[in-house]
């Protein structure tokens, strides 16, 4: 009871006659959360420990990013093989020297880019969008912004800065193509991605082509699972879904999410602090959902070591919990767009061992194909 | 300020006019674990959503994090911690107005737990329209009133956290104070709790 005991018990304006007791209970922290988010501030820590400042990172990420060739990057990547695909995700941020060989695939051109894409995925609708993608290189302006910004995340008022720069962490980038081909459309300053649907929409969606069905009809399933068939093209595809930030995001949006593994695609990766369907009625399971969802957002936002942070709170509260996979993958992800390919290496094969009949599974191969080569 | 840590060692006067070597910089979780409610209620009562709260805290110990080494120990923490957590807590509603989210309906729901059911809802409903009327202030307002009204920090702390005058802070809270008041009795006019 710090706090009662640091508060007055009362309004110093007596005037005031209100329920002061009432409200410091309103207050109150849930019991738990001191600790829980503990955890996720030493998370955010090690990993701020990484990047350096979390600016630095998204300096990183955006500078490759657009040095890369922006969007196109991911996309080719995605061309250039399974592997590829992580490295997409992976792209700008990290700078493994495996990667390098992909960004340089996606160094090709952005038309290739776009070409290649389109071939890998099997949707056709996706077309259209992969050749607007036109690699403009973003400026990395914002990276420096993020530096300055005492709080990179929250403090920030346009942490999630503009589209462009949001998509670096990874396979965003194909995403982030689209929204460039169609400025008009992006007009909303949301510094958060979720506001705009439209604005997300076209982030999201893009990057796997399992995704654009799903826009349309919710009813679709999840990412990952859908790309069986071919080898590199499929699982360049599957990454970018199931490893894309929003695969998990889905999942925990999703109202179809009951069903843990199962869940990611249906709903649109947006609707994340109103995950509030009446189809879900598990309040644990809407709390697992909403923490989920944050983190997704400032992985999105090119924010990994915030994202870190968030699922390492989510770890701490629900380390069983429902969404523990799509967790566990977008820890994955964020681990990549931080940098830390070692961890995120390391995270993948438990996770494949602990998991052998995830969906997931085959998104992550790329991660740990990589792994393999030095 | 004093710069001692600079001054010569020989310098006798110099050393016994210093009564203690600087305070060490405490650490992050030292901090923490002193702060945790402060800010926890502080930003809820700056508005942070409770969907955001633990978010929102988690950010300002990052900030705190980050520029600890910015922060002279020999002085208080908490005008230095409370000027954080008040720009968190604006570019959270700043990113939550964005977002078109209700930024007044969300039920922060405290842990107001007890045997008495009815007597919970009660207060509920008080200190519902406690944060009712404190979202009725402008940001900068609110941010005065909340320090001062409710988490008892003083005039000159106020203004050195929010970085103003102190003569600023008290004209803001003289406002404050006169709309926070009027809102209340408007939300009682509305015929609810008591």
């Amino acid at each position: 009871m710090t706090e009662r005991s640091d508060d007055r018990a009362g309004w110093r304006d007596p005037a005031l006659e209100l329920d002061f007791a009432a409200e410091a209970a309103f207050v109150e922290p849930p019991p738990g959360a001191e600790d829980r988010i503990l955890a996720g501030i030493m998370a955010g820590v090690a990993a701020g420990a990484t990047i350096g400042a979390a600016g630095a990172a998204g300096a990183a990420q955006t500078a490759s990013a657009a040095a890369s060739g922006a969007g196109a990057a991911g996309v080719t990547g995605a061309a250039g093989g399974a592997s590829a695909a992580a490295g997409g995700a992976t792209s700008a941020a990290v700078g493994g020297a495996w990667l390098k060989g992909l960004v340089l695939t996606a160094l090709i051109g952005g038309g290739t880019a776009a070409v290649v894409g389109t071939t890998l995925s099997d949707q056709t609708p996706q077309t259209p969008a992969v050749e607007v993608v036109a690699p403009t290189p973003r400026p990395p302006v914002e990276p420096a912004r993020r530096d300055e910004a005492t709080a990179p995340a929250a403090i920030d008022p346009t942490p999630a800065v503009p589209e462009e720069t949001r998509p670096s962490p990874a396979p965003l980038a194909v995403t982030e193509a689209p929204a460039a081909a169609t400025p008009p459309r992006r007009v909303e300053p949301s510094p958060a991605p979720r506001p705009a649907p439209t604005a997300i929409r076209t982030r999201a969606t893009p990057p796997e082509a399992t995704r654009p069905p799903a826009e349309t009809q919710p009813s679709v399933e999840r990412p990952p699972a859908p790309a069986p068939a071919k080898a590199n093209a499929g699982q360049a595809r599957r990454v970018a879904a199931a490893v894309a930030p929003d695969a998990p995001g889905q999942a925990a949006t999703g109202p179809g999410t009951h069903a843990p593994v199962e869940s990611t695609a249906p709903v649109e990766p947006t609707a994340p602090v109103e995950p509030v369907d009446p189809h879900m009625p598990d309040p644990a399971l809407k709390a697992e959902s909403v923490m989920l969802e944050s983190a997704r957002q400032r992985l999105t936002a090119g924010d990994a070591p915030a994202a870190l942070t968030r699922l390492a709170r989510h770890r701490a509260r629900f380390p069983d919990g429902r969404l523990a996979e799509e967790r566990d993958v977008l820890e994955i992800k964020a681990l990549i767009a931080a940098g830390r390919l070692d961890d995120a290496r390391r995270r993948a094969r438990a996770f494949v061992t602990r998991h052998p009949e995830s969906p997931y599974r085959r998104a992550l191969q790329p991660v740990l194909d990589a792994a393999e080569r030095p | 300020m004093t710069g001692s840590a600079d001054r010569p060692q020989y310098s006798d006067v110099n050393a016994a006019a210093r009564p203690e070597p600087a305070p060490e910089t405490p650490s992050l979780s030292a901090i923490y674990r002193d702060n945790f409610r402060v800010v926890w209620s502080t930003l809820a009562r700056l508005g942070v959503r409770r969907a955001e709260l633990e978010d929102a805290v988690q950010e300002v110990f990052l900030v705190v994090h980050r520029r600890l080494d910015d922060y002279d120990p020999r002085r208080p923490i908490r005008p230095w911690l409370l000027g954080i957590a008040y720009r968190v807590a604006t570019a959270e509603r700043r990113r939550a107005r964005h977002h078109r989210e209700e930024l007044t309906d969300d039920p922060r729901k405290g842990a107001i737990a007890g045997s008495d059911p009815e007597g919970e809802v009660i207060a509920r409903r008080r200190a519902e329209r406690i944060h009712r009327a404190l979202d009725t202030l402008d940001d900068e307002r609110r941010a005065v009133f909340v320090m001062y009204e409710m988490q008892a920090v003083s005039g000159p702390e106020i203004a050195e956290a929010l970085g103003i005058p102190v003569n600023t802070v008290y004209s803001r809270l003289r406002v404050a104070r006169e709309r926070f008041r009027r809102a209340v009795e408007a939300l009682r006019a509305k015929g609810e709790v008591s």
